[in-house]
């Protein structure tokens, strides 16, 4: 069967190319090939699966990480003219999940998270459809988070299977090639297809500033602004500095600057995402929140105020600048008690090895006995949720624990979780030790980079980085913007209502 | 605002309820204690005006209001206000919230409200040109409300764009100015997305609790104008469809009160119900409040709620235990509350006959 993909864009999407991949990736799945697609971010993964969806009926399931980044793109899709999609999540209220799930096989494209995949109802419902492609979005995943909080997606083989096996497509924006291995390994598919391309952006500059406290961060901050206006972001490790940091912003600069992080409202969310969309806002101080699923185009600067885990996360945070193609620029801002930061994230999200020995010597006396709640045990022992995650999903794995019985915790098995903690502990080490060898490298940053990732890095189209040709005092964007802020409420409703001339 | 609202209810309380009873009234707890509260001490308007209030921002507030010396907490930690509070009080522009009716329209209320801030988006929206948008309500069934309302008025849509301006401005217009501000402020359509209650909050230098209280005043200013006028307002009028007052009982009261009328005796609800006896009595005098024409001679005289209801008023107290002990114990603390429930309407139809 061969499709005119060119014309199939132009008429369900309005573009007349594609993006670099999208059509390699594209085809295969329509000649019913299983396919690992690596795309860097900004290349429109998305389209990757909306397209073949059109074009193959029946349903495409799309697994998502993230509930806020589902729903965001249904929306996102939904407001773009695309009708037949729907996110199947924990969040809907019963009268709305019904009225989703009777009509379930009407929808083109499902969006679904890994954990509501799991349940015997919807897949008995998904087996009665006609799934025709079964995407994992975000597939480093499984890699990457899969251990600590997303032990359903290590899952995913299995429904696959159930499902009668489905074209497969995973895609990530960032997989080095042992994540790339360890994806097609945990989906039990081996064969798959392999589409990689370039992330090196060549449209960003970056540059790495060491400060001596948060406070000299944040002047650099408002030096740098006071001098470029332009759509900025600022990731923050936690809420709180997120929010304190724009507050002092909001105060001294001319810019407008919101907060947002995970912690928000669900409206006051919205409302941020779409006034940055709608440049209605100049800053955002967010958290890794921001921004998956929020394609705004003509993003130029992106600050880092705290270090991220590792360079996959910062990669992908970076990327979200200039896509449009027009000049972007990356800092990353750190002080010497910054590196405590991540390790304090790994460290939650990880059991210590004492946490583990207690944890077993109880639940070896409860042999035969049901485990108690999920919030019983985090309490008792203390554990943040995703330490009892990886525990809970060890024993599963283990078979020690069957319909939530117990059933052989024997030392052999003991030792083994602890050896395969260790290893999760000196893998995050090692990523965490990378990111930290890469602020404090003093060959080309691009190429330090990237460098993980593919062979041959190409030549940017602006200067490289503040090693290579580059200096934040060149940096000069100065960009229009409209504001309504001045308004009174009725110059603002006619403004709304568009009302009355020269508004 | 939100200062007013709480000196309104201590001075009303009389030093007879705590902070916590303040928060269960503006939330709107559904217990017969916080609507006999509500009755009892003409704080009905109030009654679950802020529903999202956090009990914490409250006591918050309170601490200021003390330091400021506008309320005291005595020993049993009972606010009661200062006569310098009660000049406060007395100076406070009264227009600014006088279209709370929280006890009969809180209900309602955020459904209106969900369907106002979406069909404008919508209106704004279409007016504009622009065809594709992120709904600003969540809410499946608030949605469906507006797409219908899309499809059915289709060819008067244009008409009713119109409409919609100009209701609404005439509406703002004859309302306070900052109320009127914060409200389009947060309104978005036509390209222009609304701001956050932080942003609100910061542009117009206000508290969370004053800028959410406000919003919340003009969304019943709106409600009960467009409800009372069809012909002047007709698109808020269409908001409004459907959406009627509440009488506010428990469903679980409304069985109690059903098996009453049926001629049921208590014990015998209880052992149908399987409930305690307590409970049943909360029904009891929850139905007591809210159904005026609810006849309660099967528990006590009309005789009994008079003289019950009588060392009320002379003793100027709400407090069961004060009258309970005026009277020797002669009622216990059920008969006591009931009276006190019954004697809420024969003050006010009293009081409408006297005005008439």
């Amino acid at each position: 069967m061969k499709h005119d993909l060119g014309s199939l864009l132009k008429e369900n999407f309005g573009f007349s190319e594609f993006r670099e991949g999208q059509k390699e990736v594209i085809t295969d799945v329509l000649e019913g090939e299983d396919v690992l697609g690596i795309l860097p971010t900004g290349t429109g993964k998305s389209l990757c699966y909306q397209l073949p969806a059109k074009i193959l009926g029946g349903t495409t399931l799309v697994v998502s990480p993230l509930i806020s980044l589902m729903v965001d793109q249904v929306k996102q899709l939904k407001a773009s003219g695309y009708k037949a999609v729907t996110a199947v999540n924990s969040f809907m209220d019963q009268h709305e999940r019904n009225a989703v799930l009777r009509n379930l096989h009407k929808y083109s494209l499902v969006y679904i998270s890994p954990e509501m995949l799991q349940t015997d109802w919807l897949q008995n419902r998904l087996n009665r459809m006609h799934v025709n492609l079964f995407v994992i979005d975000e597939a480093h995943c499984i890699s990457q988070w899969g251990h600590e909080f997303r032990t359903d997606y290590l899952k995913l083989h299995k429904t696959i299977e159930n499902l009668g096996h489905p074209t497969v497509m995973a895609l990530s924006a960032t997989a080095t090639p042992d994540v790339q291995r360890d994806i097609m390994e945990k989906l039990r598919l081996p064969h798959m297809k392999k589409r990689i391309y370039p992330m090196d952006k060549q449209n960003i500059s970056f540059a790495v500033e060491e400060c001596t406290s948060p406070e000299e961060k944040t002047d650099r901050i408002v030096q740098l602004l006071k001098k470029n206006q332009a759509p900025t972001m600022i990731y923050f490790s936690s809420r709180q500095w997120a929010e304190k940091v724009s507050f002092e912003l909001r105060d001294r600069l001319k810019q407008r600057v919101a907060f947002y992080h995970g912690g928000m409202e669900q409206t006051d969310r919205m409302l941020v995402q779409q006034q940055f969309m709608n440049n209605q806002l100049d800053v955002i101080c967010c958290t890794s929140a921001f921004g998956m699923g929020v394609d705004k185009k003509d993003i130029r600067i992106v600050i880092h105020f705290h270090l991220p885990p590792q360079l996959e996360s910062f990669i992908q945070e970076v990327g979200r600048a200039g896509r449009d193609g027009g000049a972007a620029f990356s800092l990353l801002l750190f002080t010497r008690q910054d590196h405590y930061l991540p390790q304090r994230l790994i460290q939650s999200e990880l059991p210590g090895k004492n946490d583990l020995q207690q944890v077993f010597s109880f639940l070896t006396k409860k042999q035969g006995e049901k485990v108690p709640e999920d919030d019983v045990m985090v309490e008792r022992f203390e554990l943040s949720e995703s330490q009892w995650n990886f525990i809970k999903f060890q024993l599963e794995e283990e078979g020690a624990l069957q319909d939530g019985k117990l059933i052989g915790v024997t030392p052999e098995l003991i030792q083994e979780i602890h050896r395969f903690l260790e290893e999760r502990w000196i893998y995050k080490h090692n990523k965490l030790n990378e990111m930290l060898k890469w602020i404090h490298a003093s060959e080309c940053r691009r190429e330090a980079l990237y460098k993980p990732f593919q062979d041959m890095i190409r030549k940017p189209t602006v200067p490289c980085c503040d090693v290579c040709d580059f200096s934040i005092g060149d940096l000069s964007f100065q960009e229009e913007r409209q504001t309504y802020d001045t308004f009174s409420w009725e110059d603002r409703l006619k403004l709304i209502f568009k009302q009355g001339a020269g508004l | 605002m939100f200062d007013h609202v709480v000196l309104t209810c201590v001075d009303r309380f009389r030093g007879e309820r705590t902070v916590s009873g303040i928060y269960h009234l503006l939330t709107g707890k559904r217990s017969s204690q916080t609507l006999q509260d509500a009755k009892g001490y003409e704080l009905d308007t109030l009654f679950g005006i802020y529903p999202s209030l956090k009990r914490e921002s409250l006591e918050k507030r309170v601490q200021p209001l003390i330091r400021d010396g506008l309320i005291q907490i005595n020993e049993q930690s009972f606010p009661s206000i200062t006569s310098e509070g009660a000049r406060r009080l007395s100076s406070f522009p009264i227009q600014e919230l006088t279209y709370f009716d929280g006890m009969v329209w809180h209900d309602v209320i955020p459904t209106f409200v969900r369907r106002v801030y979406l069909m404008l988006q919508m209106m704004a929206n279409t007016n504009a040109g622009i065809d594709h948008y992120v709904p600003i309500v969540d809410d499946f069934g608030t949605q469906n409300w507006v797409r219908t309302v899309h499809h059915q008025f289709q060819d008067k849509l244009p008409k009713m764009v119109e409409s919609m301006y100009e209701e609404i401005h005439h509406l703002l217009k004859e309302h306070p100015s900052l109320q009127a501000e914060l409200f389009v402020h947060r309104l978005t359509g036509g390209g222009v997305i609304g701001m956050t209650i932080d942003q609100l909050k910061r542009e117009f230098d206000l508290n969370i609790e004053d800028v959410e209280l406000m919003l919340q005043h003009t969304h019943y200013y709106l409600f009960l104008e467009s409800k009372k006028k069809k012909d002047r307002y007709p698109v808020l009028h269409l908001c409004t469809k459907g959406l009627d007052a509440t009488h506010l009982i428990t469903r679980s009261a409304r069985k109690t009160y059903q098996y009453i009328q049926q001629g049921l005796s208590m014990q015998e609800i209880m052992n149908l119900r399987r409930l305690k006896k307590s409970t049943i009595q909360d029904h009891i005098v929850e139905s007591a409040l809210i159904i005026p024409d609810f006849s309660i001679t099967s528990f006590l005289s009309e005789e009994d709620v008079r003289e019950i209801n009588k060392m009320g008023s002379q003793m100027n107290t709400k407090k069961l235990k004060q009258i309970y002990e005026a009277l020797d114990g002669k009622y216990d603390y059920f008969e006591l509350r009931l009276a006190l429930a019954k004697g809420q309407h024969v003050i006010k139809e009293g009081m409408t006959q006297d005005e008439a």
